[in-house]
């Protein structure tokens, strides 16, 4: 188990979770990223996750279905999720393609990213971003 | 394992085509079919034969002495036309293209067909193109030297090349063979220019500004359909993720028509720019508009709309922390 943890970019900041999607950790990968997310959550008692996703420039259908399930699984532990740093290009091509995002929360950055997960986390940022 | 090896999914973004499903090919120049500029290829396409260029050789040897006679004539039946007064006044230029016509049909009546002959006729579509031409007065000059050139042929001079009819056919279907080149370089060109304008008023379109630190503006002019509204979309995602811009303000008092696809055009810019952290305003609602849009029923849901420009920049003033003193 620890050596999964090694493995996914995890990291705790601002009382909020923080996973780095790498491009390597997609797909197949995803399924464990989920687990190791959701069992920091339920131990750090975090109310908060980000999503980063400035490495990610290609997302496909299937990968995007499971950030969404795992938005959802994070939602219903209680903490607010929200995708920070998507990419012009594959946001683009998901509204093209007729993707509903209207429900995901999107962030500018981490700095916007922890304002947005909302009160838990603003407490313990040192002011505003800018 | 890479999100790469596996095939058979559509894959959302890329590093090099940020929309691959936007038709890429839209301004790429116009390609060449093999037969357009092939001299042996376009012989076969208009029937040409060896003994027609024969014909044509012969007849040559009739008509070019007096081949500034026959163009004179065909200038006189120029001056006929309403044309003639557009493009052919200056006396220089007359006597500057009257040689060049000599120049053409003395390589005309040599009878062959090479890349050099085709690259000369292609020059003069061009030229045609650039001056703005009609093609109808072209294709009626060419008839105008053909009938001239008939007409030479049965003065019933003794030195008349035997087989009339044949020598007929054959110069018709060399002057159609140099028509079909001119015709193609002419339409070349004219949409080559069109291109060139699309690519610029796609530019001249999509004049995302930052207008203040955090804030976008975009004024949106004339007609959305869903070509504008990608590019749109992609000068503004790419703008908002270069500025990392908190406001982004798509102006459409300028719009001429919102329609169900127009409204669903704008609902799907701000989704878009919100999944990127970027709330939109859509400002400039008329009250035509606002009515449009609740009778067909759109659910413009948590989208921000203001009436009016100002009231656009004061919401979005507010939302970036700038304070004003006084009233706005």
């Amino acid at each position: 188990m620890t050596e999964t943890y090694r493995k996914t970019p995890l990291q705790l900041s601002h009382g909020c979770v923080v996973m780095s999607m790498s491009p390597d950790l997609l797909g197949d990968g995803l399924s464990r990223m989920r687990r190791d997310l959701l069992e920091l959550v339920a131990s750090s008692g975090a109310r908060g996750v980000v999503l980063d996703f400035s490495a990610i420039e290609v997302l496909d259908a299937t990968e995007f279905a499971e950030v969404r399930g795992t938005i959802s699984v994070v939602g219903m532990m209680g903490a607010k999720c929200v995708v920070s740093s998507l990419q012009p290009g594959v946001v683009g091509t998901l509204v093209d393609l007729g993707v509903d995002i209207s429900d995901l929360v999107g962030a500018r950055d981490l700095d916007d990213a922890f304002v947005r997960v909302g009160a838990a986390a603003r407490d313990s940022v040192n002011g505003e971003p800018d | 394992m890479t999100a790469g090896s596996k095939g058979g999914r559509i894959r959302f973004g890329g590093p090099f085509h940020p929309f691959p499903t936007l038709p890429m090919t839209t301004y790429s120049e116009t390609t060449t079919s093999t037969h357009q500029s092939d001299p042996d290829a376009l012989k076969v396409l208009y029937g040409l034969s060896d003994e027609d260029l024969a014909h044509v050789r012969s007849a040559g040897e009739f008509l070019l002495p007096d081949i500034a006679k026959l163009v004179d004539q065909w200038y006189d039946w120029l001056q006929l036309l309403p044309e003639y007064e557009e493009f052919f006044t200056d006396g220089e230029i007359l006597r500057h293209v009257k040689d060049f016509q000599l120049d053409y049909w003395s390589s005309f009546f040599t009878g062959t067909v090479d890349a050099t002959y085709v690259e000369d006729r292609r020059r003069v579509g061009e030229t045609h193109a650039r001056i703005g031409l009609p093609l109808q007065t072209y294709f009626a000059g060419m008839n105008g030297f053909l009938t001239l050139m008939a007409q030479a042929l049965s003065a019933g001079s003794p030195d008349a090349p035997h087989g009339r009819a044949e020598v007929e056919r054959a110069l018709n279907r060399l002057v159609h063979l140099d028509t079909g080149i001119v015709v193609d370089a002419y339409t070349q060109m004219v949409s080559h220019t069109i291109q060139q304008q699309n690519r610029m008023l796609m530019e001249m379109s999509t004049p995302v500004t930052q207008i203040w630190r955090g804030i976008l503006m975009l004024p949106l002019v004339g007609i959305i359909d869903s070509k504008r509204a990608n590019d749109v979309m992609s000068a503004t995602l790419g703008q908002i993720a270069s500025t990392r811009a908190r406001v982004f303000i798509l102006d459409i008092s300028g719009v001429a028509v919102v329609d169900t696809a127009v409204a669903n055009h704008l609902i799907q810019i701000t989704q878009a720019t919100r999944l990127m952290g970027c709330e939109s305003i859509i400002s400039g609602i008329s009250p035509a508009i606002a009515q449009t849009v609740v009778e067909l029923g759109i659910d413009v849901g948590s989208i921000r709309t203001t009436a009016t420009l100002r009231d656009a920049l004061a919401d979005s003033f507010s939302r970036v922390g700038v304070e004003f003193s006084g009233s706005h």
